[in-house]
């Protein structure tokens, strides 16, 4: 208490002191008879202005050597460097503004200050300066303009397709972490159900299970992504408003809650390589004080939150790699699939919902109406099944209406370029069930090929027969059998 | 009018006044409250980020649960964080500062009585105290005051009870209607001034001959008017969703394993609704600096503002184009690409007349006679601000630059020097000109050199080392746990020092305006124009009575920028002067 008295005290005799200097100033101006006269105010602020003026160019440009080390090295992503090209032409144009209209601000304070005698020059305007300086900044913005929305395109492409060999990850924020889902052998995700019984604590995502494609998908507590390889996160959030931001790639992108987002690059330098341009930055080469060793040693890429998520907002961290595809694969391997980790969770999960959803009330399948799809939109959620598919018997021939169908698909996953289909063929019980498997087996992958062709590439179509195994209705029944010979498209 | 006659007792002359003149007084006086609260936040919030890792036992006197053992908690960083934000964004330099010189100047210089509506402006005041009053409140709430940022994103803030974050109880809801006060006064305040310079104008004021100030008011009245009303309706609908349970900004939410019962919204169309207020407000916020500087550069240059028209028409076309950029601050929200691109073009655009402005102010200086009285020292301080905030504008409105430097400490030095710090000069430069005017007497000069210096030097100290963090995410309560992040112990000292310097030179600037408006040197009425001034404020007496001007109104001959025309000796022609024989008019 005594210490916050006494500083109490030191500031009020600090403030005092500065006002008694101000108020003997002011006596001796009033006694020289110049309390509205500012010459000579003026001509000792001309030159204590152009000292600052002085000062302020100095630390401007010191700046730059001081505050290099804070500057990362050079992007490790191909947008990443474009953008910062990008950032170099917008510094070299604004700073010559910048230095050229700080000039004449201090020289013109320093040349037109009053002194004995001097007088101000009437010039109210000029149209002719006036187009100038309206012109060349338009002019100037323009490249701006057009240098920034071609990097813009590059990295937002709208409508494109996507690149062949690209590599999808799943990454979905909370408070405080990051879940990061890769697609397994597959390429391709296990659908996920935003609906109460299908999201729980053990399955906080609403993943499907009984999607075959959700079978290989393994979560990942690092990000791993290949060299040279496109890679495209798929984005999203539970709770609250997070932001995905890789400040080594130069890229971000919002994760919300209820509207999925996404943003693509490629990768171009290995964590290695980045480490090796970290050696002269002076922070990163100076000893960690720990290990005893150069700070560049330990580092890694890292993953980050930029919107304000609530109380351990500044600690969601996941550490990044980038490597080979051999280092990868490697890494993938060690990775076990959660459907076969938690084989229990997920059967007690299977028989809550039953098959495709079948004990649930909402969940019935659609039928697969592709033109209403166009013009509506993908319902995410739902299953369709398709009419317009069916095969003679005993073959896998796609016939003249089935094709129709697929162009349809076709078509629409080409407007909906983050969009993947998986398809699955089922029989029913007549028969022997190992041919049965391979018929449908042999189904799908004729729907596959046949997308393929259609420019589709790989990664974007999984297939997979089920035989008789996942009836929906009674086999008993000619009707019930009908109803389980059937083709279904998963959209994720 | 019998403005002489009528009895004022205490509470009708300094409470529930009518008058602008003591409103602008109340305003300002508020503004200074509010700005000393937003400050000390500041400083609290440096001392976390200079010294993270160490105890202050003094926090824990000062602020007991929110600083156990001495260091701020990271709760309640965020809670400073978000009224930081709040108070000196819409208390400070919305209120503070349109509500101090609007009120003042308007009728003032367009030689009016009073305000078309005295009686809503009083409104206006006590609206904004009244929200005010709220906003304080929520500071001493037990769960906290509103922590979830100043922009009020749902669903953060749009959930009553997220269990992770306690400011989003009590302390936002009070923050809710809080906003809605303040936006009534605001709607008050901004429709009256509208009125007022429509209509109240004296005989021969044109509104060619208007000073830039007014003009100035008039465009952020016009702006306020317009972009409020959808922040009030934000407002209401996000407290529907806290209240009620509705789902305006909210769907598929998962929290703790369970899927809440929120469904069909979207917290992407909160952000339009508040940026399309939140990105005119900074424009309500840098307008009257505009006009304030304009004025100031130009009498203390003893010269006409260069092209008077073309800075009317340059205001014009900022606040048209104000309206067209707001999503640029949702550029990485997973927007079109090319609704991105359009507001891009458009943002950029803001620049060719912010650019206008300032080449016309380095004109009004060249070859002027220049008075470096404080508030000129200031407003020279705003143009070197106003330039250097501006030009990094230009890499945050082009959108592929802003996926990386999107809520990075570039945006915070960006901001801070455009919108805060060069506000604040142009307010500081409308205090010292205006001073005399509002309390017959003046500042201290010597104190006001020394505060501009320190504040100058320390405000460049705290924020032009700022922008090479541009990779540092902001809104961090500590940068331990990333590698890539915790490398400026040294920086964040050095600037949270500079922060506590500038925010003791601000103190020396309160003490300057207390002591003097009691018992600095004062007007006479031989000097009741001491900067000799064209503008009808200062052809007032200096015995400030209601009604401005005793017997009939002044009378405008001329536009307000007629410094040494050459006609004669002397370097000023008040705007009452009629034109003489020979003498060329110029509006």
């Amino acid at each position: 208490m005594l210490n916050i008295i006494l500083s109490l005290i030191v500031i009020i005799l600090f403030y005092s002191v500065l006002l008694l200097i101000g108020k003997i100033v002011e006596r001796v101006r009033t006694l020289k008879g110049e309390e509205l006269d500012y010459k000579n105010q003026s001509s000792t602020h001309k030159l204590l202005f152009a000292i600052y003026g002085i000062l302020f160019f100095t630390a401007f440009f010191a700046s730059f050597k001081f505050m290099s080390y804070a500057i990362l090295p050079e992007a490790a992503s191909n947008w990443g460097v474009e953008i910062e090209r990008l950032f170099v032409v917008t510094t070299v144009i604004t700073g010559i503004i910048f230095i050229l209209t700080h000039i004449a601000l201090f020289y013109f304070v320093w040349k037109y200050s009053e002194k004995e005698g001097s007088k101000a020059t009437f010039f109210a305007h000029s149209n002719k300066l006036e187009a100038i300086w309206t012109t060349i900044p338009a002019l100037a913005m323009e490249v701006l303009v057009i240098m920034g929305l071609k990097t813009w395109f590059n990295v937002f492409p709208n409508g494109k397709e996507k690149p062949a060999n690209e590599m999808q990850i799943e990454v979905t924020a909370k408070q405080f972490n990051w879940t990061v889902r890769y697609p397994g052998k597959d390429g391709i995700f296990g659908r996920r159900i935003a609906s109460k019984e299908y999201i729980s604590q053990d399955n906080e995502l609403g993943i499907d299970w009984s999607d075959p494609a959700s079978h290989d998908d393994f979560f990942a507590s690092d990000l791993h992504m290949v060299k040279g390889r496109p890679v495209y996160f798929k984005l999203g959030a539970l709770d609250v408003l997070h932001s995905f931001y890789l400040p080594h790639f130069k890229m971000k992108m919002d994760c919300v809650p209820g509207v999925p987002t996404g943003i693509g690059f490629t990768p171009t330098k290995t964590n290695d390589e980045t480490r090796e341009l970290l050696k002269s930055n002076p922070h990163w080469a100076a000893n960690d004080p720990e290990t005893n060793e150069p700070r560049y040693k330990k580092f890694t890429y890292e993953l980050a939150c930029t919107e304000l998520c609530g109380k351990s907002h500044y600690g969601m961290m996941t550490p990044v790699v980038v490597e080979s595809q051999a280092e990868f694969d490697k890494w993938a391997a060690t990775q076990k699939p959660y459907y076969e980790a938690n084989k229990e969770k997920v059967n007690e999960m299977l028989a809550k919902w039953g098959k495709n959803g079948t004990n649930l009330t909402d969940q019935k399948p659609k039928s697969l109406d592709v033109k209403d799809i166009l013009a509506k939109g993908i319902d995410k959620n739902a299953v369709y099944v398709s009419d317009g598919i069916q095969f003679a018997p005993s073959s896998a021939e796609l016939n003249p209406k089935a094709k129709e169908t697929l162009d349809l698909i076709a078509e629409m996953l080409k407007k909906y370029a983050d969009k993947s289909v998986s398809v699955s063929s089922h029989t029913d019980s007549d028969g022997d069930d190992n041919e049965n498997m391979e018929l449908s087996t042999k189904r799908a992958n004729a729907c596959k090929a046949y997308l393929s062709e259609k420019g589709l590439v790989d990664t974007r179509v999984g297939a997979k027969g089920f035989g008789e195994t996942k009836p929906i209705a009674d086999n008993t029944t000619a009707e019930g059998k009908q109803k389980n010979l059937r083709t279904e498209f998963y959209f994720n | 009018m019998d403005h002489a006659h009528h009895e004022e007792t205490f509470l009708t002359k300094y409470i529930f006044s009518q008058d602008h003149k003591m409103i602008a007084r109340q305003f300002l006086f508020t503004g200074i409250f509010w700005s000393i609260v937003g400050a000390l936040m500041s400083v609290l919030m440096r001392i976390q980020l200079g010294w993270p890792t160490e105890t202050f036992p003094f926090l824990e006197v000062l602020l007991g649960k929110w600083a156990e053992g001495g260091r701020i908690s990271s709760e309640f960083y965020y809670s400073l964080v978000t009224m930081h934000g709040t108070i000196l964004v819409f208390f400070v330099l919305t209120a503070g500062l349109s509500g101090t010189f609007a009120n003042l100047l308007i009728p003032y210089q367009i030689g009016a009585r009073d305000m078309a509506s005295p009686f809503m402006n009083m409104l206006s005041y006590w609206f904004f105290f009244l929200a005010g009053f709220i906003m304080l409140t929520s500071l001493f709430v037990q769960t906290g005051a509103a922590s979830g940022g100043w922009t009020m994103y749902p669903p953060i803030n749009g959930m009553r009870n997220t269990a992770v974050n306690l400011g989003s109880g009590l302390g936002t809801d009070l923050w809710i209607m809080s906003m809605t006060f303040f936006i009534v006064s605001s709607l008050l305040g901004g429709l009256n001034y509208i009125a007022t310079i429509i209509n109240l104008r004296t005989k021969g004021m044109t509104m060619w001959r208007m000073p830039l100030p007014v003009w100035a008011l008039l465009f952020t009245a016009i702006l306020g008017v317009l972009a409020f009303p959808p922040l009030l309706s934000a407002a209401l609908l996000l407290e529907s969703d806290r209240l009620f349970d509705t789902s305006f900004f909210l769907s598929d939410i998962v929290l703790g394993g369970k899927l809440q019962d929120y469904k069909g919204g979207s917290p992407i169309l909160f952000q339009h609704l508040f940026w399309f207020l939140g990105h005119p407000e900074v424009y309500i916020i840098i307008l009257p600096a505009f006009g304030i500087v304009s004025e100031v550069l130009s009498v203390n240059s003893r010269k006409p503002v260069f092209g008077y028209r073309a800075m009317v028409y340059a205001l014009g076309a900022i606040v048209l184009l104000g309206f067209l950029v707001w999503a640029h601050h949702m550029y990485v929200t997973g927007m079109n690409p090319f609704v991105g691109s359009i507001f891009v073009l458009f943002t950029l655009l803001i620049a060719v007349p912010s650019a206008v402005k300032v080449f016309n102010w380095l004109t009004t200086i060249w070859k002027g006679n220049l008075r470096l009285t404080p508030a000129m020292m200031f407003s020279l301080g705003f143009v070197s601000l106003f330039i250097s905030g501006g030009l990094t504008g230009l890499f945050l409105g082009n959108s592929a630059l802003d996926i990386p430097l999107h809520d990075t400490y570039f945006v915070v030095a960006h901001f801070h020097i455009v919108m805060g710090v060069a506000a604040f000069f142009a307010m500081f430069a409308g205090v010292y000109h205006w001073f005399p005017k509002m309390f017959n007497r003046y500042l201290n000069d010597t104190l006001g050199y020394v505060h501009f210096y320190t504040t100058i030097i320390s405000a460049y100290a705290i924020f032009l080392p700022m922008h090479f963090m541009l990779s540092v995410p902001r809104r961090y309560y500590m940068y331990s746990n990333f590698q890539t992040f915790n490398l400026f112990d040294d920086l964040s000292k050095f600037i949270s020092i500079f922060a506590i310097i500038s925010f003791a030179a601000q103190i020396l600037f309160v003490v300057n305006i207390v002591y003097s408006a009691l018992k600095g040197r004062e007007v006479t009425e031989e000097t009741k124009n001491p900067w000799n001034s064209n503008t009808l404020e200062w052809t007032t007496p200096v015995e400030q009575i209601h009604g401005n001007w005793p017997g009939d109104l002044p009378e405008v001959h001329r536009w307000p920028y007629d410094y040494s025309t050459g006609f004669d000796d002397k370097d000023w022609v008040p705007q009452t002067t009629p034109l003489r024989e020979g003498e060329e008019s110029h509006g």
